[in-house]
């Protein structure tokens, strides 16, 4: 059976992490479009991703804002949402912003895919 | 008598009459607002200087408030000044019945705090800048440090799939290492907030002994050389902010493992009443004698015994547990004796 690679978007603004979990998130046999620069985030979103993975921070982009505009709308309300932070209050950004899930930085990379894996099956 | 009082004050002071005419000023007066006594005394107040004592809210004060009161005090003032420019204020004053007629003599006290004020500005200005400086560069540093954990965890993923286990364990180390480093960083962001009032504590309800449990299960991965002897009494449901107390706990253990280097048990015991949960955590190591144990607790305080370099640290970890305990209306203890280990412990109510 084939089955079609699962697409992430991930958007942050840091190239290294970026760049390692990009690495990551293939070796697991994931499609990443990595995205550095807020302001295009929307654009991308017509490439119907499986999963957002976002920093909450970063510039030309308000996580918060974002994140409600992907759950407002019809067409991408039901993409999952995980915002990844090194702020230490990341668990109450993520309810304020209304994501599924979080995760802080730096992460163990098993967390990462157990989140991710969750969404995606 | 007037004459004397006013002399010996070390505040600039003048003494009025009721109509606002001065009978005499301090040398404190004359050095401060720059003037001499032949253009002052006699002279109405609001005429002096060019008028330049002509300040609205000393008007008010002056005709409105102390007529009525007898006195006012702590009346901070702003004004700038034609000679001496811009000045910060307080004012104080009260009215005097002199002499067999009773008549009234006004006593104004003008003390100049702008040096102060700008002082305190500055001081504050500083503090700011520094929490702010600790705050970011903590958040900057846990950025490099999130790519290069990320990099050993994929190299040591793909050394484990190439069946090369000596480079994976080697790399297994750094990331341990690299979580080491983060928790430093944690902890002086912590500081950082502490200092500010600005940790935030989110408060729900949680089981203590699950919490606990969690905490032993990942601390006994973290060291081979001790068991950790769990013994807890039936457990409780606490309404606090999980993570912190969680955080206290991990503090406890993490202390116990590295102040016990030759023994092997560490307890963690547990004990509820009516009021509350009192969780110990006991070590057989070097112990804590007994004019040491008060400090411990401190920010930045480590005991620099003779063995110092065995153990390093940034004596955190303790303050920064008891300001949790603090927030969440508990006690912190230690009981110890130099040579034969230790036992700290905290309790929380069960009500906030
Ligand atoms: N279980 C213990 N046995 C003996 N001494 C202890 C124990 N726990 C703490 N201390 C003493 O108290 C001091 C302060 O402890 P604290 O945990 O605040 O700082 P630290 O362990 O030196 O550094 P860190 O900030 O990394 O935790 C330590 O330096 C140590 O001397
Ligand atoms: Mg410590």
């Amino acid at each position: 059976m084939i089955s079609r690679k699962k697409k992430i978007i991930l958007a942050e603004d840091n190239l290294a992490i970026v760049d390692a979990l990009t690495i990551m998130l293939e070796e697991f046999g994931y499609e990443v479009i990595p995205i550095v620069d807020g302001n295009t985030v929307k654009d991308k979103l017509k490439e119907k991703p499986d999963l957002v993975l976002f920093d909450l921070w970063m510039p030309g982009w308000n996580g918060r804002d974002a994140c409600r505009h992907l759950k407002s709308n019809e067409d991408t309300k039901d993409i999952p949402v995980i915002i990844i932070s090194a702020d230490r209050d990341i668990a109450q950004l993520a309810k304020e912003a209304g994501t599924d899930d979080f995760i802080a930085k730096p992460f163990q990379i098993e967390d990462l895919l157990a989140k991710v894996e969750k969404y995606l099956d | 008598m007037s004459e004397a009082i006013v002399k010996t004050v070390r505040v600039p002071l003048i003494a009025l009459d009721s109509n606002l005419r001065v009978k005499t000023a301090n040398r404190s007066f004359y050095e401060t607002f720059k003037v001499r006594p032949k253009e002052t005394e006699n002279k109405l107040l609001y005429d002096l200087g060019n008028r330049q004592w002509d300040i609205p809210k000393l008007r008010t004060l002056l005709g409105e408030i102390l007529p009525h009161k007898n006195m006012f005090e702590d009346f901070v003032v702003e004004h700038d000044f034609e000679t001496i420019g811009q000045k910060i204020m307080i004012l104080n004053a009260r009215i005097l019945q002199q002499g067999p007629e009773k008549k009234p003599l006004i006593l104004l006290s003008i003390e100049d705090i702008t040096e102060r004020k700008k002082a305190e500005e500055e001081r504050r200005w500083l503090e700011r800048q520094k929490d702010e400086f600790i705050g970011i560069a903590s958040h900057e540093l846990k950025t490099p440090v999130t790519s290069i954990k990320a990099y050993t965890q994929i190299l040591q993923h793909r050394f484990q799939k190439a069946g090369d286990m000596k480079s994976a364990e080697m790399v297994g180390k750094m990331d341990a290492q690299i979580d080491k480093l983060t928790s430093l960083i944690g902890d002086l962001l912590d500081v950082t907030k502490i200092e500010g009032g600005k940790l935030q504590y989110h408060e729900g309800p949680f089981d203590f002994n699950e919490l606990i449990g969690e905490i032993v299960e990942e601390m006994q991965r973290l060291t081979t050389k001790h068991t950790l002897v769990q013994q807890l009494t039936k457990s409780r449901t606490i309404t606090g902010d999980r993570d912190r107390i969680g955080q206290v706990i991990t503090n406890f253990l993490s202390n116990a493992i590295k102040y016990s280097l030759h023994a092997d048990t560490i307890i963690i015991k547990t004990k509820t009443d009516k009021e509350g949960v009192t969780l110990c955590v006991q070590d057989f190591g070097c112990g804590i004698s007994k004019s040491d144990q008060e400090k411990l607790f401190k920010r930045f305080s480590r005991i620099i015994a003779s063995d110092q370099k065995a153990y390093p640290g940034m004596g955190l970890g303790l303050y920064i547990t008891s300001e949790i305990i603090k927030r969440h209306n508990g006690k912190i203890w230690v009981e110890s004796e130099k040579g034969k280990g230790s036992t700290f412990c905290f309790s929380l109510p069960l009500k906030q």
